[in-house]
């Protein structure tokens, strides 16, 4: 089985991170490591989470992304060499380096073959997610706080799996990153709320845009009368 | 890759393509004919592989009007030479290539999109669809190809079941123009065309093209605005009453109590 939704965003003044996950289960997806980093594992389950648990240890509070990414990127090689893991694995890894910057990188194993990325984006994805690319262009902007980006992140979760053909679950798990304070897992109520307002709104939205609501019937309609 | 679309209306047919190709010397051009008219009633488009897709259709479009003989007119004889013609196109082309770059080709790397008003035999709006390599024919209500995530995502928020031919060019639009603004395989002029029963097949041209480009810029802002709202007016958590909330109940108190509430 599969997890493959992942996302990590940065945001004013650090990072979310969003995993989906099956309902009334203990959060398996995202990995504290110190003060300044954390990560989201996706792909085979339960590899990944094995591999999580073995290599993705506390690591000193305060160390840098910079520090921490390459030897916690050459433990899950060299682990997964070791145990003859094959299945097809991932973490991203989000935190600040030595001189504050927010920084994004990532390790994925497929079969034998291995790659490191750093990324430039302000917006990882797990797997190439056209849908979260075309909702990041519509909504995302850094300066948004993590309580919006949470939202932001959920909502393309919610229609990833509407859309696309993933195995993704229905629930969710959530984290935000910041700097000094470490990853803090938000509670599972503060999910099923988000979420469940999204879906509410979610229609709401849908409805708006098709009949126009009466603010908005003058310009953006697609109304007979313009056709 | 391309975004080709055939959408059902209440009382017709859409059909959309782009028109950018990727690969060869220059890595990108928006010169790719995608679709063409078959007869009065039926279009053809192709999306993938640019060269079996526009030699299948080229070839059906010939076959079905072949000069000095009958015409095939018939929905179902037109869908079975189509069927023919599209897995012999992606053969011949498959055979040319070498072994190496033969099992590089992956599955559903070509696809053809037979779209039209059947007049002889069911009366009805017709959509069939055929991919590679197995080139069987399904027939859909409508059909989204290729790079179709994103009309995927805004048909639940615009499309319904009532709409018309009319609004449906609008959404084919915005389908395109959304995803070309996200989706470096998709852009350049868009081939659109309808299928009603009073007009047939009706190529829309550049002019009415650009209007429609026009006329769906509130649209794009629209969709933003709701999509923003809808993320920042979600219900925020419980918080202590502020100052205004408080007013407010102090003059509905006050209010209250004068008419004797």
């Amino acid at each position: 089985m599969d997890r493959p939704f992942a996302l990590i965003a940065k945001c004013y003044g650090g990072f979310v991170l969003v995993a989906d996950r099956a309902p009334n289960t203990t959060p398996t997806r995202l990995w504290p490591i110190n003060t300044e980093c954390a990560a989201v594992g996706h792909g085979s389950v339960p590899t990944v989470f094995e591999v999580g648990q073995a290599v993705l240890g506390p690591a000193p509070d305060g160390e840098p992304i910079d520090v921490v990414f390459p030897r916690l990127s050459n433990a899950l090689t060299q682990h997964c060499n070791q145990n003859g893991i094959a299945g097809s694995i991932g973490f991203i890894f989000a935190g600040f380096d030595a001189q504050r910057r927010q920084r994004l990188f990532g390790w994925v194993r497929q079969g034998n073959a291995l790659t490191t990325q750093n990324f430039d984006q302000p917006i990882v994805h797990s797997f190439p997610n056209p849908i979260g690319n075309h909702l990041v262009t519509k909504l995302y902007s850094f300066d948004l706080d993590d309580e919006l980006i949470t939202r932001i992140g959920l909502y393309i979760l919610i229609q990833t799996r509407t859309i696309l053909p993933y195995p993704m679950d229905e629930f969710a798990e959530v984290g935000w990153l910041r700097s000094s304070c470490g990853l803090e897992i938000k509670s599972t109520e503060y999910v099923r709320e988000r979420l469940s307002a999204l879906h509410r709104k979610g229609e709401d939205c849908a409805f708006a845009v098709r009949n126009f609501s009466p603010r908005n019937t003058r310009d953006l309609s697609f109304s007979a009368a313009s056709c | 890759m391309t975004l080709a679309l055939a959408l059902r209306a209440a009382d017709g047919l859409v059909l959309a393509t782009d028109s950018r190709v990727t690969g060869g010397p220059q890595r990108s051009a928006d010169i790719s004919q995608k679709f063409l008219q078959v007869n009065r009633d039926l279009g053809v488009m192709t999306y993938g592989l640019a060269v079996p897709g526009y030699k299948g259709m080229t070839r059906l479009v010939n076959e079905v009007n072949p000069p000095n003989q009958r015409r095939l007119a018939y929905f179902s004889e037109i869908a079975v030479l189509a069927e023919n013609v599209f897995r012999e196109e992606y053969n011949a082309w498959l055979g040319a290539l070498s072994p190496e770059e033969r099992g590089m080709v992956q599955p559903m790397s070509v696809g053809f999109i037979l779209g039209g008003y059947d007049s002889n035999e069911t009366s009805q709006f017709r959509v069939l669809h055929w991919g590679s390599p197995a080139f069987q024919m399904d027939e859909r209500p409508d059909v989204m190809a290729a790079q179709w995530h994103i009309s995927g995502f805004l048909s639940k928020l615009f499309y319904y079941q009532e709409i018309s031919v009319a609004q449906l060019k609008r959404y084919a639009m915005l389908c395109l123009t959304e995803t070309s603004s996200v989706e470096p395989t998709v852009g350049g002029p868009i081939q659109m065309a309808t299928v009603t029963l009073a007009e047939g097949f009706k190529r829309i041209y550049e002019q009415e093209i650009h209007q429609l480009l026009l006329k769906n810029q509130n649209c794009h802002g629209s969709l933003r605005a709701h999509l923003r709202e809808l993320i920042l007016l979600l219900a925020e958590r419980p918080k202590t009453p502020d100052f205004t909330t408080q007013q407010i109940t102090t003059c509905w108190i006050a209010v209250s109590m004068s008419c004797g509430g």
